[in-house]
């Protein structure tokens, strides 16, 4: 299987810090992949430089072979590669509808329109008139997931969904991910519940201070090695 | 009537060199009245008053982030409370001098509640507002402004026939006293907080900084400097009107003084307000086309190096004459910056457009 | 009555302005040039100087104030501070420091009688009804169109509406340039209604700003009743004494400040 998005040897700066020291890592065609780490251990950072928030220089991210690394964030979403921010970020000032329109903006050609979405989401279609901030927290993630569909993306970034959600909730939305992938939808998954994500996804990665501490196939990882990985115990 | 702080424990080498030539300095300043002549005195007063009013909006906006168009109020004030209380009220004119500050922060006071409610821009025009409202209540008060004519400071006469010199030291007394204010207060707790509110507000408030205490502390003591600030401008121009007084130009020169020279840096006005003066007094005389100049000049200027001259200068070589950072030396080669950050494009670098 | 007229008139000045006050003064020269140039009835030239007006907003936004974005609030203040001087000055090169006024005709000075005998010009009843249509036409493209919902995604929320492809450099070109058609009208009816010179600019940017303010900041509909009663408190003011007029409108600008500083009608949103 080809390799959708490549990250080759990536720094990240924030200033005169840095945060990400030669990370590589790769999503195959179909794949999930989960990224998980304690705080501060770089992996928003890494989603937000494949979504061309941060900079970096053009060969050391490619998708699909082709570079990326770099280019503004509008012309990276244009390509294929959509981003799920940390922390939702619904437009407060649109109604749900007009949320999902402007996640289509980009005009990308794919099978997610109003109508897809709305049968993989039935509550969004009920409200979709109101503004997006009466939904709850859940279901703002799920519109937060269902905008970035609507992109038709080749791979989607997830930026801890989880957060801010009870259990029940987190499962619910999770259950969801699969039919993402049977869609034809790659995943790179950031993740804070690192059990949740080990169930979720093909291979995993663990990032410890702005570098991959481990990386494994879920079904392979040995619970040891993970901890060692994850808090960097020697 | 000037006195001198070392300012030797945060300094670095550079700075500790720079401050005996800085010594030195203080000293020709300060002797100069003996060896030059009038007019060129009077040019140097006016230069001292653009530096301390430069120093003094760099500590508002550059440092504390307030971003006010509205200080030539206080410009006003002072200069109209000296004026009220020598020539209308019969004061000696040094209590005059004294107490003009004192008028400006009384109403710096008083006025504070009300802007502060507002942020950003609208905060800056609702300063400029205030500043007008002076403006238009002094023009129609018949004691302050009788017949709309500029008045003349009658009791100029009673500094003696050394006024010039004299008002040259309170020019210089002044602009020294506006930069070291600067530093003083940033090296101070109070400085502290102030990087801590630049950096987060809400972490720094999160942290037991009562944020709005400090700003208002900022905020005060600069209007009593301005105060005092205009009363010396009054002096150096003998004759005063609520138009030129309370006029926005003085904003705009501060503006531009800071903008040119480095928001955000100790040497910056004092830099910006020496290229400022030396463009003015040359280029002046081409009237409109001067202004059209200086703002095309400022625009090109802001796309282009935003930090100002001086800015972009320290950005390149690091060079600072006057120590603000607080060094923390761990072990023998490392050292951890912490302190006012002078990169107001920090937030830029992070993300692109 | 006098008072309520004034407010009429005023209430479209301002709210047709929003930091821009020598752009104002900018349209009222330039349909000068142009009723010079063609003798044509400056109204009728309105829908003109507004798309002119309009390119000259896109130009300048993506030219120069874009790429003063994103470093705080100063340099965009202090460059557009620059361009008002510079326009101010060039103004004055070109078209000296004379006041000049725009012919509009007999509508000037006409009226018409309303029930309750209450006689109102028809001048400021034509600019309060522009008014009134021009925010109603604002409000639409806001609330209606692809861009409008552009311009309220941005203003939530930068960095992903970036993310979602929307060009902002372009949608903020657009914003600037309908802001400056919107801008033209007012300054048509400014050429018209009062004689102008260069320097006015500034006075009307406070106005304007003061109008955004007591009426509510972020809301339309808003600066309409701040320009109300802006107009009237400076009309009540210029009633006493003429030389207090600007003084009335600023101390109740500073009042509502103080009683409800978000302004008359304002949203929870920033």
């Amino acid at each position: 299987m080809a390799a959708v998005l490549e990250v080759d040897r990536l720094d990240a700066f924030y200033g005169g810090f840095q945060a990400l020291f030669e990370m590589s890592l790769s999503v195959d065609e179909g794949e999930i992949v989960a990224v998980v780490g304690a705080n501060g251990a770089g992996k928003s950072t890494l989603l937000r430089t494949i979504a061309g928030l941060m900079k970096a220089d053009p060969g050391q991210i490619r998708l699909d072979g082709s570079p990326i690394g770099g280019d503004r964030p509008e012309r990276i979403t244009r390509k294929g590669v959509t981003m799920v921010p940390e922390g939702r970020r619904i437009f407060p000032s649109l109604s749900i509808e007009e949320n999902l329109v402007m996640g289509g903006y980009v005009g990308r050609a794919g099978k997610w329109d109003l109508d897809r979405i709305y049968d993989l989401f039935p509550v969004l279609k009920e409200r979709r008139r109101s503004p997006g901030t009466i939904l709850s927290g859940g279901q703002q993630q799920m519109l937060a997931i269902a905008r970035g569909l609507m992109a038709n993306p080749r791979l989607l970034l997830l930026d801890e969904i989880s957060l801010g959600l009870a259990p029940v909730v987190v499962k619910r939305l999770y259950s969801v991910i699969p039919q993402l992938r049977d869609a034809g939808v790659s995943l790179l998954i950031v993740e804070q519940d690192v059990a949740q994500a080990l169930a979720a996804a093909d291979r995993i990665y663990c990032l410890l201070r702005g570098r991959v501490s481990l990386e494994a196939r879920s079904e392979d990882i040995n619970h040891q090695d993970l901890v060692a990985a994850y808090f960097g115990v020697q | 009537m000037t006195t001198v702080e070392h300012r030797v424990e945060l300094g670095t080498r550079t700075s500790r060199a720079l401050g005996v030539v800085s010594a030195l300095l203080i000293g020709v300043l300060v002797l100069l009245p003996f060896v030059v002549e009038r007019s060129f005195l009077v040019s140097l007063t006016e230069l001292m008053i653009l530096i301390a009013l430069g120093q003094l909006w760099n500590l508002l906006a550059g440092y504390s982030g307030i971003f006010s168009f509205g200080q030539q109020a206080y410009v006003g004030i002072g200069a109209y409370a000296t004026f009220a209380l020598a020539d209308l009220v019969g004061l000696n004119i040094w209590l005059a001098i004294a107490l003009s500050g004192v008028v400006a922060l009384v109403i710096a006071y008083s006025t504070a509640f009300l802007i502060f409610r507002l942020e950003g821009g609208y905060f800056a025009v609702a300063t400029w507002v205030v500043a007008e409202t002076f403006r238009l209540l002094v023009k129609n008060n018949d004691r302050l402004n009788p017949g709309g004519t500029p008045q003349p400071l009658r009791t100029l006469a009673s500094l003696g026939p050394d006024r010039f010199q004299i008002i040259y030291w309170l020019a210089v007394a002044v602009g020294l006293g506006s930069v070291i204010l600067t530093l003083v207060f940033l090296r101070s707790r109070w400085g502290l907080a102030l990087s801590a509110i630049r950096d987060d507000e809400e972490t720094a408030a999160a942290s037991g900084i009562d944020v709005h205490r400090v700003k208002m502390r900022v905020y005060l003591l600069v209007a009593a400097m301005t105060g005092l600030t205009g009363s010396v401008y009054l002096l150096n121009n003998v004759s005063i009107d609520p138009d030129s007084y309370f006029s926005i130009g003085l904003t705009a020169q501060m503006v531009v003084v800071v903008v040119v020279g480095g928001l955000g840096t100790v040497e910056g006005p004092i830099v910006g307000a020496l290229i400022y003066f030396l463009l003015d007094e040359n280029l002046s005389v081409l009237g409109t086309w001067w202004f059209i100049t200086l703002g095309v000049l400022l625009i090109v200027l802001l796309l282009v190096a935003p930090r100002g001259v001086w800015g972009t200068i320290q950005a390149r070589t690091g060079l600072r004459l006057f120590p603000t950072q607080r060094r923390l030396i761990v072990g023998e080669n490392r050292s951890v910056h912490d302190g006012p950050t002078d990169d107001i494009r920090s937030e830029a670098e992070w993300t692109r457009e | 009555m006098f008072a309520a007229g004034l407010a009429l008139v005023f209430g479209v000045m301002k709210i047709i302005n929003l930091v821009h006050g020598d752009f104002i003064i900018l349209s009222a020269y330039l349909t000068l040039v142009l009723v010079e140039m063609t003798s044509i009835s400056p109204l009728l030239l309105t829908p003109l100087v507004m798309v002119l007006m309009g390119f000259f907003g896109y130009l300048i936004q993506r030219g120069i104030l874009n790429f003063t974005l994103g470093s705080g609030i100063l340099i965009p203040l202090v460059v557009t501070f620059a361009m008002s001087l510079v326009i101010q000055n060039v103004l004055l090169e070109v078209f000296t420091a004379d006041t000049q006024g725009l012919d509009a005709g007999a509508i000037e000075l006409s009226s018409v009688t309303l029930p309750l005998g209450v006689t109102v010009g028809w001048f400021p009843l034509l600019t309060f009804a522009f008014a009134v249509v021009v925010l109603g036409a604002l409000q639409i493209v806001i609330g209606k169109t692809g861009l409008g919902r552009s311009f309220r995604a941005i203003s939530d929320d930068n960095e992903m509406a970036s993310l979602m492809g929307i060009r902002t450099r372009h949608v903020f070109g657009m914003a600037m340039a309908i802001a400056l058609m919107v801008t033209a009208v007012g300054g048509v009816i400014l050429g018209i209604r009062t004689q102008f010179d260069p320097a006015m600019g500034p006075t009307r940017l406070i106005y304007a700003f003061e109008t955004v303010v007591i009426g509510g900041i972020g809301s339309l509909w808003g600066t309409l009743v701040g320009g109300i009663v802006l107009g009237i408190a400076q009309g009540v003011g210029a009633f006493f004494d003429p030389s207090w007029r600007e003084l009335a409108g600023n101390l109740v600008f500073l009042a509502v400040l103080a009683w409800r500083p978000r302004g008359l009608l304002a949203r929870r949103q920033t």
